[in-house]
């Protein structure tokens, strides 16, 4: 089998409850029963109601956990989510099917066994209105999956019970393509041919590991521990990294970014044009200590030297001590020569005139900005609200109106890049 | 408005002809008319305003009450029915400019009116000032105190006359950077890239975040005889007696509080808890001394190793917390921990 990896896209019109599951010329069925009795067989999972939130809707989805695009592995060694719906080999070639504009989004309102209530940001996403505009997922078709565990479960089973279940709805759908005609196929090569007289571009992934509500799964695992690695854009897009953040909604990573991530693309589409697109860095942040701080940053960068780069593309996700993470990043890239842009989000207060920044180093001289997430915004009223009744932690009705901060709105601070809301100077009037 | 446009002023107990840093704890008063600099001021507004009341709070009452001094002196200021706030000029004194911009901020946003200060541009109280309040700048000293005063009431009577306030540098005020969030065209992932190939190939780009500058404190010396020594617990943990009396809140918080532990020997889950959103709350909740190590000083107290421990504990919850929050609220705590005489602190947080 060659080094590569084939992806067929399945354009997504409309996703309608049916008599049947089945993917027809844009049209995707979804027999509900069934889909429904798929996700109960998780001992952990006590409940499960589905909906369909489509772009220009009146409608609201709130208690958001994850966002995954439906794919699928129909030839190859393994298949996608490997470590949990396939052997954690993953063995990035063959062909993965993909349905495109459709999103599969997990809801649940967490709790943790000894009563105690384990901190939960809330995650919304609007599907018309000023909100829509902002977050990327208004723009997708979404199939909404709200569960409820059956019993008291520890954080780690309820989060791993979630994440499960809209990894399983994501290969169930995405299922419905086998044997169909795509509307488009890439060819994603597995080795990269270098131009030597273009600059080489590092990707790297400073991710979550902490905590079950803010973690990153590598191969399904906990990345807690892990020192920085490679990986190749193909892993990704057959979903070896997934995403369990259930804080910070506008500038966490959800597991959809991961398999389409944009920045990866932009890498991919000037390969050999304008630059060489060397690889992938998955970083662990959140580390405790000072000296693992450092420690992880410089290994991260000499990855990166190993890999020739002359240049280093570096994200982030969350907030908080995260931040040092990536910055340290930046420094020992920049000490060993290789040129850095930071994406980053602001903290400048609801006011906007405080420092962006609790940390930063001085080599951070090219920071693309991805927002100020202390700003309040207005949620206004709709018609239909999924995923939750209320919003999190309040009696506030979740399709009523509230004026929220903007950290609540889902990956509208992406520090992958995926959204267009950033912050600028306003000049006094 | 027609008629003489109606100001109240605030300054410290110093200006105000109070008393120094003896009165420092004087808590919130008010004068008829213009008390100190505010005389020079209403002659500086050539008959077309008058000060009709001074409010003056004493710098040290004002930093440890800060939520009920605002709450009060709104209230004198709102009673004035004023046309223009103004407070200050606080000059380089730090506890006088937080004390002005504050006030000045809350009257600009309470009661919506032209409120406007001044201050030298690295007082602190220029990071708690917020929109729409104004702020002129001025040297350390209050040597300049006429030309100040001109410049206030200029700036003033331009406000008021609703003439377009322009550029910072043009108008002579200090901007405060302000930040908004904008839907751009392009995702930050497709503006990344020209920038990107710019700094590659030495070409001029512009970042799209400047850096912020920060002071480098130098740390003070270390504590000569630490068995003599007052060590207190601070932390940004959000550790609360159980119960959580004063709602101190999970994240963004802008206070902090002070309870009693002298009657303590360590925090147990049945009198204190957490409420900080950062960080798992169980094992914290389960035994509080992980985030404030209250049972270790306590031992190292009986050991004679330190003197003594402070009887109270400064709490707040650091959870994204800005940082000119978090450096108010040090500066605050410093404030108070310097007069209750403690030679260290033992500053944890998560």
């Amino acid at each position: 089998m060659k080094d590569e990896l084939m992806v067929k896209t399945y354009d997504i019109d409309s996703i309608v409850f049916s008599d049947r599951t089945a993917y027809d010329q844009g049209v995707l069925s979804i027999r509900e029963g069934e889909l429904k009795a798929l996700l109960l067989e998780d001992e952990d999972i006590g409940s499960v109601v589905l909906g369909i939130a489509r772009p220009g809707d009146s409608a609201r989805i709130v208690h958001l956990y994850d966002v995954i695009e439906p794919r699928t592995k129909v030839e190859g060694p393994g298949g996608v989510f490997s470590g949990w719906l396939a052997p954690p080999s993953g063995n990035a070639i063959g062909t993965i099917h993909r349905l495109s504009r459709a999103a599969v989004i997990t809801c649940t309102e967490l709790s943790s066994e000894g009563d105690e209530y384990t901190e939960q940001g809330e995650g919304v996403v609007d599907m018309s209105g000023p909100i829509a505009e902002m977050t990327p997922f208004s723009q997708t078709v979404n199939v909404v999956v709200e569960v409820k565990a059956k019993r008291k479960l520890t954080i780690d089973e309820y989060t791993k019970a979630v994440t499960r279940a809209g990894l399983k709805t994501a290969k169930y759908l995405a299922d419905t393509t086998v044997q169909k005609i795509p509307s488009g196929t890439e060819v994603l090569p597995g080795r990269f041919t270098i131009n030597p007289d273009l600059p080489n571009i590092v990707l790297i992934l400073v991710v979550a590991g902490t905590s079950p509500t803010l973690d990153t799964y590598v191969y399904g695992r906990s990345c807690i521990g892990m020192v920085p690695t490679l990986v190749h854009p193909n892993e990704m897009a057959e979903g070896a990294l997934v995403a369990f953040s259930s804080m910070a909604s506008s500038s966490a990573n959800k597991t959809y970014y991961y398999q389409k991530n944009p920045l990866i693309e932009n890498l991919h589409s000037h390969h050999g044009t304008r630059h060489n697109f060397v690889g992938v860095i998955i970083q662990r942040g959140y580390s405790y200590e000072y000296n693992d701080k450092e420690r992880i940053a410089s290994h991260s960068a000499n990855l990166a030297r190993f890999l020739k780069a002359n240049g280093a593309i570096i994200t982030s996700e969350g907030g908080g001590h995260i931040l040092i993470d990536t910055m340290l990043a930046c420094r020992e890239c920049e000490e060993r020569g290789i040129k850095t842009a930071v994406v980053m989000i602001e903290q400048t207060g609801k006011d906007g005139t405080g420092s962006p920044w609790t940390d930063f180093v001085p080599e951070a001289n090219l920071v693309v900005s991805v927002g100020n997430v202390d700003e309040f915004v207005h949620l206004r009223p709709v018609k239909t609200a999924y995923g939750g009744k209320k919003y999190l932690k309040t009696e506030i009705a979740a399709n009523a109106a509230n004026d929220v901060r903007i950290k609540d709105i889902c990956c509208v601070n992406s520090m992958l890049g995926a959204a267009r809301v950033r912050s600028v100077y306003e000049d006094r009037k | 408005m027609g008629n003489r446009m109606r100001v109240v002023y605030y300054m410290n107990q110093f200006f105000a002809g109070i008393g120094g840093e003896d009165k420092a704890y004087e808590p919130p008063t008010e004068f008829e008319g213009p008390v100190g600099p505010a005389r020079l001021f209403e002659k500086k507004l050539g008959g077309k305003g008058i000060v009709v009341k001074t409010v003056s709070c004493g710098d040290n009452y004002f930093a440890e009450n800060a939520e009920k001094v605002k709450g009060e002196l709104l209230e004198r200021i709102r009673s004035a029915s004023p046309d223009v706030f103004v407070a200050g000029p606080a000059f380089g004194s730090g506890r006088h400019g937080i004390a002005c911009a504050t006030i000045t901020s809350t009257v600009a946003k309470e009661l919506k009116i032209p409120a406007v200060t001044a201050m030298h541009p690295e007082n602190p109280g220029i990071d708690v000032m917020s929109m729409p309040a104004y702020v002129l700048p001025t040297e350390i000293m209050a040597t300049t105190m006429d030309n100040v005063l001109t410049r206030i009431s200029k700036f003033v009577l331009k406000l008021v006359e609703g003439q377009a306030i322009g550029d910072s540098k043009v108008e002579g005020y200090i901007s405060l950077g302000r930040r908004v969030n904008i839907i751009d065209p392009l995702t930050g992932a497709d503006r990344l890239f020209p920038l990107l190939w710019a700094k590659l190939k030495a070409e001029d780009f512009t970042t799209e975040v400047p850096l912020p500058k920060y002071e480098v404190i130098p740390p003070p010396p270390a504590i000569n005889e630490i068995a003599k020594a007052t060590i207190a617990l601070v932390t940004e943990s959000g550790v609360v007696p159980k119960g959580n009396p004063d709602g101190l809140v999970s994240w963004s918080e802008e206070r902090w509080f002070k309870y009693p532990i002298s009657h303590l020997d360590d925090f147990t889950s049945t009198t204190h808890q957490t409420v900080h959103g950062g960080y798992e709350n169980t094992n914290v909740n389960q035994d509080p001394d992980r985030a404030v190590p209250l049972d270790v000083v306590r031992a190292l107290e009986k050991e004679g190793r330190i003197g003594k421990v402070a009887d109270f504990l400064l709490t707040t919850s650091g959870n994204v917390c800005t940082t000119d929050s978090a450096k108010r609220m040090g500066c605050e705590m410093a404030e108070y921990l310097r007069r209750e005489r403690v030679d260290g602190v033992i500053l944890t947080s998560t």
